[in-house]
């Protein structure tokens, strides 16, 4: 199953972003393996129908993020290593208010309560493995 | 009646009839709808508001033909036929976007979707102008036989109808043309392989991309024949034989119409976003403009086929090597 990357110029998360956060997620998920190479900037602005500032933003971010190794000339490829996160208190608070704004979204959508538990329970899972 | 000229308007209302049908199912007149509008009840009315503007002009036009005095008048005829249905057309269109039934797309790429060998490489793009070279050579070494007096134009027939005098420009003339209209088809091979989106393999938008592609190398081909054939006939017995015209004439015919068959059942298959704004397509849904695109060729919303994105600046320098290529004969072949 080919690996896609979708953007809704509708959404309320800017283009890039929406790049930014499927590669993450294929990346940290393991569908795209370390020394993977991807389109050029250009070949997925193209595919895309989006503006190269586009992808070439959200190429720079992972870099930045320690995901990708771009430089000129060169292909884009997945890091070999994955980046070592920060971990300071602040930012694991971060994440955890994210997280519990998430669930309260989804039980306001009147998703039950077993169900999310079971998506957060598979999610770790597939972490460890 | 001149039941020639008669043909070719009925041909141009056919064509216009079926404009509608040949896009893809997500689209009606080139605006994006849920794929179930196109079999509503309100879709079957728009249609049929445009075929019978499309038909009441191809009938008011074939009542003109009879008053026509000369072949020549009929161009203008067959003009505003086919002004009076893309008026028609931009109207339903606009009728359609007001109705609120568009749906604006996502935009979806497949990663590492990599086409599996595209027709046209740079040997086969460069075989007519290798046949360009060894007619010139050909020519070159027969200087001598070629006569005073020449044809360089049939009919439809192969009967000649126009004649020229022995001169460098008349006889490689329609070389250095026939050169220049093979560049144009390499760019375009190379703006439909490197310029446009590249589709999961298999989908049927990859499939319309290779047909597009084999089609162009094929009237690549079999019109490098024709101008190496034209270019090398001062050399033949002047006589009417216009077969080998007709028979490359028909077998181009033929094959056009094939691919235009397959190309219409690959439209009917479903196939993902074209990741063209709907607003991006002006003049009707004719014209594909869009600065933010860096695709220099997209698929047409409306007919068969690709067209430029205006909106890139490589097309317009495209649209002036064709515009040359269009005058450079009235200087070449005169």
């Amino acid at each position: 199953m080919p690996l896609t990357i979708i953007v809704d110029p509708a959404a309320a998360t800017p283009a890039y972003r929406q790049i930014v956060d499927q590669l993450r997620h294929y990346i940290v998920d393991g569908m795209l393996a370390p020394g993977e190479v991807l389109p050029g900037v250009r070949r997925l602005a193209m595919d895309l129908g989006v503006h190269f500032n586009t992808v070439a933003e959200a190429y720079r971010t992972l870099a930045q993020e320690g995901w990708l190794e771009v430089s000129q000339g060169k292909a884009v490829r997945v890091v070999s290593q994955a980046p070592a996160p920060e971990q300071s208190e602040e930012l694991q608070q971060g994440f955890r208010q994210r997280l519990r704004m998430l669930i309260s979204e989804m039980r306001g959508s009147g998703i039950p309560v077993e169900m999310i538990s079971e998506e957060l329970r598979l999610a770790a899972e597939r972490m460890k493995s | 009646m001149n039941w020639m000229l008669a043909g070719g308007v009925i041909c141009n209302g056919l064509i216009m009839h079926l404009l509608p049908v040949w896009q893809r199912r997500n689209l009606f007149f080139g605006i994006s709808v849920q794929q179930d509008f196109r079999n509503s009840a309100e879709a079957g009315r728009l249609m049929n508001n445009y075929r019978v503007v499309v038909w009441g002009a191809t009938a008011l036009a074939l009542c003109l033909i009879p008053a026509v005095p000369s072949e020549r008048f009929v161009v203008p005829i067959y003009l505003a036929q086919a002004l009076a249905a893309l008026v028609a057309f931009a109207m339903v269109r606009r009728k359609v976007k007001s109705m609120g039934v568009s749906q604006p797309a996502v935009h979806m790429a497949t990663l590492g979707a990599e086409p599996p060998q595209l027709p046209g490489t740079v040997f086969a793009c460069m075989l007519p102008l290798a046949l360009f070279a060894a007619a010139a050579l050909y020519l070159n070494a027969n200087w001598e036989s070629i006569p005073e007096r020449f044809p360089v134009h049939w009919d439809a027939w192969g009967q000649a109808n126009r004649w020229s005098s022995k001169s460098l420009k008349s006889v490689y003339g329609i070389l250095v043309f026939g050169a220049f209209l093979q560049l144009m088809f390499l760019f375009l091979n190379y703006a439909m392989k490197e310029g446009t989106r590249r589709s999961a393999p298999g989908s049927s938008r990859g499939k319309f991309l290779e047909a597009n592609l084999w089609l162009l190398l094929i009237v690549q081909w079999i019109t490098a024949a024709m101008f190496a054939y034209i270019a090398v006939k001062p050399l033949e017995p002047i006589k009417p034989s216009g077969w080998v015209i007709a028979g490359l004439s028909a077998t181009l015919l033929i094959t056009v119409l094939g691919f235009v068959i397959y190309m219409a059942k690959l439209q009917a298959e479903p196939a993902e976003s074209d990741n063209t704004p709907d607003d991006c397509w002006r003049f009707g849904g004719q014209v594909y403009y869009n600065p933010d695109d860096p695709a220099l060729m997209v698929e047409k919303r409306i007919g068969l086929g690709f067209t430029m994105n205006f909106g890139n600046k490589m097309s317009w320098a495209f649209l002036g090597f064709t515009a040359l290529t269009m005058v450079l004969p009235i200087f070449l072949l005169k």
